[in-house]
């Protein structure tokens, strides 16, 4: 069943609500949010631009979902990353002493492994995964979902309860 | 305007809104709970804060109790302290530090009465391998509270030394047995070749009787002569065969009867071995020396030790973290918590650093108290100042007390030191933690001075310390004693303490590397020691000599029956190859008389034939 609702999302988003491009942002914000832990200083200034910003939060939440499962999978390769980055990268060390010295900064807690570790890995995926969703749902939506809508099977699934019940709770997720 | 939503910007307005008004209403209960939380964290017991204010606008806090309960104890306070207050610099909280310029704690009370139960429930603890001073002091404390001196005596008379000895599992018979075992082959061996030799030496024997029938002169012919002399030469040449035969032998007995020697070298080392295994479970004690004090205030003494040195190395290697340029990676840290680093740097802020706090109060001993803590900190080589904790404190009876602690984690390697002393302290009902039913249990009444040292650099620790206590008053529990040498003891000891005017102990203790040294002097040692020898010294002798007489009994029958079987057989091949020895130099000696008889009656035939052709 959830992921049935997942499914169903997932369509829903890539078919009708926001441009491809502010589903792309929402999504890649979603990759951030999920990937980073929330109790940092960046975490809330994420939260922040996805309120305020017009992306589609849909897409936020289901980027969310998607990458703090898989934040909580690769979690001890974001701590050996981000250790790397803090002890094992001599010349970084400078740079980063005087950010921890520094105002502010610290309050991103960016001199924790995992800290680090998953905003590397979610600064290095940002754009990738901004530009790869973008095409994936501007093509969906002209090459694939008018195939889809023909489909017979996705016929019966518009007269279901589920499919009712996703139309009126769906103002939810348009926010 | 096409990339803001209008509704988000009032969202967040409207939290913004809300977080402001908790912070106003609710931060106090917040806070408050949050130092709470966190102190249980720490102590592992109830913290309570009444009355928390804090004031955002210029970051300082307040409080007008706070309670910290007993880990141990239901219903105790640790510590209690009247109102507290400190400042936050703002200027270190931007950079998410907390740095306290100056806090005062007033009316620290310690151990006081509480409510309610304070305690926690035990978390579960990781098993740890115990670290190398805890090894060590398991040793000393299972020394302190292990008593064979005593234990002995309700034995003296209904100690069955056999009952013991067979109760113990003695290693010598084992160990003989099997060496037994062993040898036994190679004896069987030896016997059997010098057997054969034997049968050979027969033949020389027989040969060594027609050489010393032969007479020279009865041989007609320089012929004859000649043959018999090839004769003597061949047997000669089969002595000489027997005669390496005879050496290797002779040269393995040797190595046997060395190994023997060896084996029994063995047996003496095993026989004291078990010998003191058995005076062990008999509880036969060295009474040259009792220490009798190290029973008396051992016990608390070590608890104490142990427990400052590893509070001590708790927050040495919690520092070391803290403070390390390359801090060792965590294997697995939990999911989501990661490894904080922390980059040291010079004349830069610590996480945390209390620079100056001020504390005054009364001890539950009611000493009234006055004193200051400078400099902790999370990160002291950044602060570059020793962490300094000063107490002194007075009471209305002129008795003082002194405190002083310095936790250098600047220098390298961090190095401590700690100072306490009670002078002029009248003692009341100080209670002993022991279960020697012939000592006393407390001290009922004295007056006392007490002194601490210990310092610790490394894995070098030193410690002195001194307790002296004049005109003392001991009490006693009401024991039933099973026999004359207990109440004998425990009289003498009796008055051995009530005539002791002072009572003077003092003890050191070192830690080098892996050397551990711990010892008490004490004048009142040496009379209980010299009592203790007095009353039982006798019989313990006597038991003594029974233990090891019945322990020699029973290894004796074992260590004859090795000599029967296997010293007793190579002994007698020795001797026996030592008689063929005799026989074959014999022999040899024989023989050459006899080839240089031959010889000379060759030569005496060969001039008179000569003689006879220049006569004629």
């Amino acid at each position: 069943m959830p992921l049935l609702q997942l499914l169903v999302k997932v369509v829903k988003i890539l078919r009708a609500h926001g441009t491809p491009g502010q589903v792309a942002a929402g999504f890649a914000f979603g990759m951030c949010l999920g990937l980073i832990p929330w109790d940092t200083l960046h975490g809330f200034f994420i939260w922040f631009l996805v309120i305020i910003l017009n992306v589609n939060f849909g897409a936020v939440l289901l980027g969310l979902a998607i990458f703090s499962s898989i934040a909580y999978i690769f979690d001890p390769i974001f701590h050996s990353i981000g250790y790397w980055l803090l002890v094992d990268v001599e010349f970084l060390r400078e740079f980063w002493t005087s950010l921890y010295q520094s105002p502010v900064i610290p309050f991103t807690r960016f001199y924790n492994t995992v800290v680090m570790g998953s905003t590397s890995i979610s600064m290095i995926l940002f754009v990738p995964v901004l530009i790869l969703t973008r095409w994936l749902v501007k093509n969906y939506r002209v090459k694939i979902d008018p195939h889809i809508q023909k489909l017979p099977l996705f016929q019966m699934f518009k007269a279901t309860k589920i499919y009712n019940i996703y139309q009126k709770i769906k103002v939810l997720s348009e926010l | 305007m096409k990339y803001i939503r209008k509704s988000g910007v009032i969202f967040v307005a409207v939290l913004v809104l809300i977080f402001v008004l908790l912070n106003i209403f609710l931060t106090d209960k917040w806070l408050e709970r949050t130092l709470e939380k966190a102190g249980e964290g720490i102590v592992g017991a109830k913290v309570e804060i009444d009355n928390l204010d804090f004031s955002i606008l210029n970051l300082s806090f307040k409080w007008n109790r706070l309670q910290v309960a007993h880990p141990e104890i239901a219903f105790k306070n640790m510590i209690e302290t009247g109102p507290v207050e400190f400042k936050l610099s703002p200027s270190a909280l931007l950079k998410r530090k907390v740095v306290i310029e100056r806090m005062k704690v007033l009316n620290i009370k310690t151990f006081t009465d509480r409510k309610t139960d304070g305690r926690l429930p035990k978390k579960k603890e990781e098993k740890k391998e115990p670290s190398f001073i805890e090894k060590q002091f398991a040793v000393v404390l299972e020394q302190v509270t292990s008593t064979p001196a005593f234990d002995i005596l309700s034995e003296i008379k209904t100690m069955k030394v056999e009952d013991v000895v067979d109760k113990v599992k003695l290693e010598t018979p084992n160990k003989v047995d099997s060496i037994k075992k062993e040898f036994i082959s190679r004896v069987d061996k030896i016997r059997a070749e010098v057997e054969s030799i034997e049968k050979e030496i027969d033949s020389l024997r027989q040969i060594e009787r027609n050489l010393r029938s032969l007479n020279v002169r009865d041989i007609k012919t320089v012929d004859d002569l000649k043959r018999t002399r090839d004769v003597i030469v061949n047997a000669a040449n089969f002595v000489k065969g027997l005669k390496g035969k005879y050496d290797s032998r002779i040269n393995e007995v040797k190595d046997l009867k060395s190994k023997i020697e060896g084996a029994k070298l063995e047996f003496q080392d095993a026989i004291k071995s078990d010998l003191a295994k058995v005076k062990d479970y008999a509880k036969i004690p060295d009474i040259s020396k009792m220490e009798v004090v190290r029973y008396l205030i051992g016990p608390k003494l070590f608890s104490y030790y142990l427990t400052y040195l590893k509070y001590s190395d708790r927050v040495e290697k919690a520092v070391e973290k803290l403070q390390a340029i390359k801090p060792e990676k965590e294997k697995k840290p939990p999911r989501f918590k990661g490894q904080d680093i922390h980059f040291v740097k010079e004349k830069a802020l610590p996480n945390f650093w209390l620079r100056r706090c001020e504390i005054s109060g009364e001890t539950n001993g009611g000493f009234f108290i006055k004193g200051e803590l400078l400099d902790v900190s999370s990160q002291p080589k950044i602060v570059g100042r020793p962490t300094i904790f000063s107490l002194e404190g007075t009471r209305p009876d002129k008795a003082q007390l002194y405190l002083k602690l310095v936790l250098d984690f600047v220098s390298s390697p961090p190095s401590q030191k700690l100072q306490l002393g009670i002078l002029n302290f009248p003692i009341v009902d100080l209670k002993f933690d022991h279960n020697v039913k012939y000592l006393p249990i407390r001290l009922a009444r004295a007056s006392g001075n007490f002194n601490f040292e210990i310092s610790k650099q490394a894995n070098l620790i030193e410690s002195t310390a001194k307790f002296n206590a004049l005109n003392p008053a001991f009490a006693y529990q009401d024991v039933k004693f099973n026999n004359q040498y207990e109440e004998k003891v425990a009289e003498i000891f009796k008055q051995t303490f009530n005539s002791v005017k002072n009572v003077d102990v003092n003890i050191l203790l070192s830690f080098k590397g892996s050397d551990f040294d711990v010892r008490f002097n004490s004048m009142l040692d040496r009379q209980l020691t010299q009592g203790f020898k007095d009353a039982v010294g006798k019989e313990i002798e006597r038991i003594k000599q029974d233990v090891e007489k019945a322990v020699r009994e029973k290894i004796d029958s074992y260590l004859a029956d090795f000599e029967r079987s296997v010293e007793n057989k190579v002994n007698e091949a020795y001797s026996k190859l030592e008689q063929y020895n005799v026989q074959i130099s014999e022999f040899e000696k024989l023989k050459d008389a006899k080839l240089r008889e031959i010889e000379d009656e060759i030569k005496r035939r060969g001039g008179k034939l000569l003689e006879q052709i220049f006569r004629r």
